[in-house]
């Protein structure tokens, strides 16, 4: 049972019990969320390309060099950083440099010249959504694994 | 509403634009091109009004979190499976695809269980949904 002290009084009482036993799984959905869809882009480097496509299409054609290393710590990053998101297994360290990873994204790939650059949906994409993602990385790298986490389970958390 | 493909500045030509595009953007972002077309009053507009632009600054400031919450997440449902499905999954398909709404979606799931939270103007009325 989560420690409930210092929720507000519920304005339909009978949702409380439902809400407090939902509490720390809540933490779980958003790192489950924003792991699970990483993971699902390090795979579609594996899977629908080559990593080698990958780097020169999305990282030497926009000058973020020295590519090939980039794309192997992007690659490490999307697949054993994101299991390790889900799992909240050395959550912050994964977490801090997935940020990076992210300010990146943000501020050099889909940047597109500022405010003209947000709208996610305009060709190419915009910033908006990986400015999204990243804060929630951010949120992460703050938090920490949280109640539903290996790092809980181990005890130890950087 | 009308669309006007390659006159927002946000679609390749030829794509589909959806209404559902200016309610995704309006939530977090006033002013951008297309908001001053929303002039006249209609129902669909209405519930826009109310969910992309009150409900967003409820949700920043955590009043009645939760309410809010529920009313963006089927929003969402609708974004994610009606608007943006046939784009596909990556976010920077063409129109854009359901990536970048289903993760927002799963946001409001979360955000709708937990409630506001500490940092909100629910914990400071002391009552919530």
């Amino acid at each position: 049972m989560a420690d409930t002290a210092g929720e507000p009084r519920r304005i339909i009482p009978a949702l409380g019990p439902y809400y407090d036993n939902a509490r720390d799984y809540t933490w779980l959905l958003i790192r489950l969320t924003a792991g699970g869809f990483l993971l699902i882009h390090g795979l579609q480097k594996l899977f629908n390309q080559t990593l080698m496509v990958w780097a020169a299409n999305s990282l030497a054609r926009r000058g973020i060099e020295p590519a090939i290393p980039l794309a192997y710590c992007v690659w490490f990053l999307e697949t054993v950083g994101a299991v390790c998101i889900m799992l909240g297994l050395y959550t912050r360290i994964f977490a801090a440099m997935i940020f990076v990873q992210f300010l990146v994204i943000v501020f050099v790939a889909h940047w597109g010249g500022g405010f003209a650059g947000f709208p996610w949906n305009r060709p190419t994409g915009g910033w908006e959504y990986p400015a999204f993602w990243g804060l929630i990385i951010l949120a992460i790298l703050i938090r920490g694994g949280g109640p539903c986490s290996l790092d809980r389970k181990l005890g130890r958390e950087f | 509403m009308a669309c006007h493909p390659g006159d927002c500045g946000r679609h390749a030509a030829g794509a589909r634009h959806h209404q559902a595009d200016d309610k995704l953007d309006r939530g977090v972002c006033f002013g951008q091109p297309g908001a001053a077309r929303h002039r006249v009053v209609d129902p669909a507009r209405l519930c826009g009004f109310l969910s992309g632009d009150v409900g967003a600054v409820c949700i920043i400031l955590g009043l009645f979190t939760r309410a809010f919450a529920l009313a963006i997440g089927i929003q969402f449902l609708i974004i994610t499976f009606h608007a943006h499905w046939a784009q596909g999954f990556a976010w920077n398909r063409p129109g854009g695809g359901w990536e970048y709404p289903l993760f927002w979606g799963m946001s409001w799931v979360a955000i709708g269980l937990r409630g506001g939270g500490p940092y909100s103007l629910d914990r400071l009325l002391g009552r919530e949904l």
